[in-house]
């Protein structure tokens, strides 16, 4: 810390005597108060100081004190305090002035009084935007869309405004200044600022289908948009989900042990009400939210949307594998039209084949494609479906798996509905419901039939065997695996993986197991063959006719003879 | 002319300007639930179309 010496000199009057006593006075009280400033009073009770001079060998140390002081007037005083001499003076060497400023500088005072408010300037008076009159639609549009949700919300009135003042021509022209002389500078020339209307478009004579397109064009790019299938909202509007949501969901699914659509993760784990306000926009952060998470992977259609996630047990089948099934069907990508038409038949009627009863299966061809939804996600690869079966009050959750450029398209889940109600040759029919996710599955009931149907034994290693069978729905008499027709399947093995992979061997394979052995060579018809190859594999019978007709070894031939019937020479095997 | 006009127009897919991306985002903005793909294409008809007679006025309109 800096200080300064206060030095003052001060000139003592009275005797020799008075004089050094009052200097050595004044030195004592200047070191009293040494840290004062230099007007303050500093205060020494007069006893005191006469003790303090007593001490030091003065005699009659007050006497002479009060004369000291008397002598030296200018520079002290003595003042009574509660009945007390008290010496008084300051580091000046002055007599102490009344330096009271009347509280002017008070803290206290000034931060208790508050400065006056500024005056405020007129707020001008602002000109009332002007609505176009073709956002007068706005509202009606709004309406309706609450109609619809079934409940009113007040409409943002902020909003609009600030929408039509966008989109507002808007003209400022600064005037020009009036020329004062000769000499006055030329006025600036009239700016004007025109911002171009833009018209919406002209969507009169536009199909539904191309303007969809057009919307999703804009508005999927839009990361303000949140969109998940057909459905749209601002994304800020979209309740997210904490990481303990996400796990109860996942543990919910995994507990569950089968995909389960959003409405009842809605109801079962988020606790929403179904019916309430918020149900509906739950449903859609739940799609929205979990189709941007890695853990979970949607299975659902537009109207059920199924979500699943990790560690679930399979659908169907286990005998196989649903890579391997992807590519027995392979040969279904080159049935397929290039642009598919989903969702427009009412209904497929479907013969069962060996393969897809012992596997729970059904194709994904053109026909079902025309029966089912289109996948609502990129890069979706299956959709869980309900097959209600009304016959027998049962509901069958079965997974349709999609073709993917190497692999073809199948549904599965089905084994229970066959084995309980079905035989091969089956025919079921399966149409559609108004929800897209749910299809109802029928068979034809007739009365009860005896026969010895083919069957797969299993109990030890796997060889086909005919059993007695007694089974009450309608067939296709020609996919009919009896006895009679192909007995010669009786106790063989199912074909080698490698064999059965390339379908000219299964039906090689076939010809000797069902086919007219004459004179070396074996002889079948085309429907006899049918079933027969899908014993082993499925096999469409456009692959099958292909096959037979596009044989570069010349194993397979047309009969001429016979009713499309076709032969097989065994040693030209392809 | 006319025939041509629509000809044209139909062999061109159609591109939603800023106008109607703004009337569409302030739909979504404004909207408690969910809105459905044939729901703003309705919108969009309607906005292009002339102003309905019956349609009431907006709440800072006077």
């Amino acid at each position: 810390m800096l200080s300064q010496p206060l030095e003052l000199d001060v000139e003592f009057s009275g005797s020799e005597a008075d004089r050094d006593l009052a200097a050595k006075l004044l030195g004592l009280m200047r070191a009293r108060g040494r840290f004062m400033s230099a007007n303050s009073p500093i205060r020494l009770n007069l006893a005191s100081v006469a003790e303090y001079f007593e001490g030091t060998g003065v005699t009659g140390a007050e006497t002479r004190l009060r004369a000291a002081i008397a002598a030296n007037e200018p520079v002290f005083a003595i003042e009574e305090i509660d009945g007390q001499a008290v010496v008084v003076t300051t580091r000046r060497g002055i007599r102490a002035v009344d330096v009271d400023g009347g509280g002017r500088h008070d803290f206290a005072q000034r931060l208790t009084t508050p400065q006056p408010k500024p005056e405020r300037p007129p707020v001008p008076v602002r000109e009332r935007p002007r609505i176009d009159e073709r956002w007068s639609t706005l509202q009606v549009t709004l309406d309706d869309l609450e109609e619809e949700a079934g409940e009113a919300e007040p409409l943002g009135e902020a909003e609009v405004p600030a929408m039509e003042l966008a989109v507002e021509p808007i003209a400022v022209a600064e005037a020009p200044a009036e020329p004062i002389g000769e000499e006055a500078p030329a006025p600036p020339l009239a700016r004007t600022i025109t911002i171009p209307v833009v018209s919406p478009t002209d969507v009169t004579g536009i199909d539904d289908l191309e303007l969809a397109t057009a919307i999703r064009q804009r508005l999927a790019a839009d990361l303000r948009v949140a969109n998940f299938g057909e459905q749209w909202l601002m994304e800020d509007r979209v309740p997210r989900f904490s990481r303990g949501d996400l796990r109860r969901l996942r543990e919910y699914l995994q507990e569950q042990e089968q995909p389960l659509a959003d409405d009842v993760l809605a109801q079962d784990v988020l606790g929403v009400r179904a019916g309430s306000a918020e149900f509906e926009l739950t449903r859609f952060a739940i799609d929205y939210r979990l189709s941007r998470e890695k853990e979970f992977e949607f299975v659902g259609t537009a109207n059920q949307r199924f979500w699943s996630t990790s560690g679930l047990p399979p659908i169907g089948t286990i005998r196989r594998k649903t890579n391997e099934l992807g590519t027995d069907y392979r040969f279904l990508l080159d049935e397929m039209p290039e642009n598919p038409a989903y969702r427009t038949v009412a209904s497929v009627d479907h013969v069962l084949t060996f393969f897809e009863y012992i596997h729970g299966l059904l194709p994904y061809d053109a026909e079902m494609q025309q029966l089912l939804p289109a996948p609502l996600q990129p890069n979706q690869r299956g959709a869980v479906l309900t097959f209600e079966c009304p016959q027998s009050y049962t509901t069958y959750l079965v997974e349709l798996r999609y073709p993917t450029p190497n692999r073809g398209g199948f549904i599965l889940g089905l084994d229970d509905f066959y084995t309980e109600n079905l035989v091969p040759g089956a025919i079921v029919s399966i149409s559609r419901t108004e929800n897209d996710g749910h299809y109802r599955v029928e068979y034809l009931a007739e009365s009860g039939q005896n026969g010895r149907l083919l069957e797969l034994d299993e109990r030890r290693a796997q060889r086909y065997v005919f059993r007695p069978t007694t089974f009450a729905c309608g067939i296709e008499a020609s996919m009919l695996l009896t006895e009679d027709r192909v007995g010669g399947l009786n106790g063989e093995k199912p074909l080698d993986e490698k064999v059965r992979r390339r379908p000219e061997a299964v039906v090689a394979a076939t010809f000797e197991r069902v086919g007219q052995h004459r004179g070396g060579n074996y002889s079948a018809t085309f429907d006899t063959l049918l079933a027969g190859v899908n014993v082993e594999r499925p096999m469409s019978g456009t692959l099958l006719r292909s096959t037979l007709e596009n044989d570069d070894t010349g194993a397979f031939s047309l009969d001429p003879e016979g009713q499309d019937v076709y032969t097989y020479v065994p040693g030209n095997t392809p | 002319m006319g025939n041509v006009e629509v000809e044209k127009r139909m062999s061109t897919p159609v591109k939603l300007n800023d106008e109607d991306v703004t009337y569409l985002l302030t739909l979504l903005r404004n909207a408690s639930q969910p809105i459905t793909t044939q729901q703003l294409i309705d919108a969009l008809r309607r906005q292009s179309g002339p102003p309905e007679p019956s349609a009431p006025p907006m709440a800072n309109d006077s």
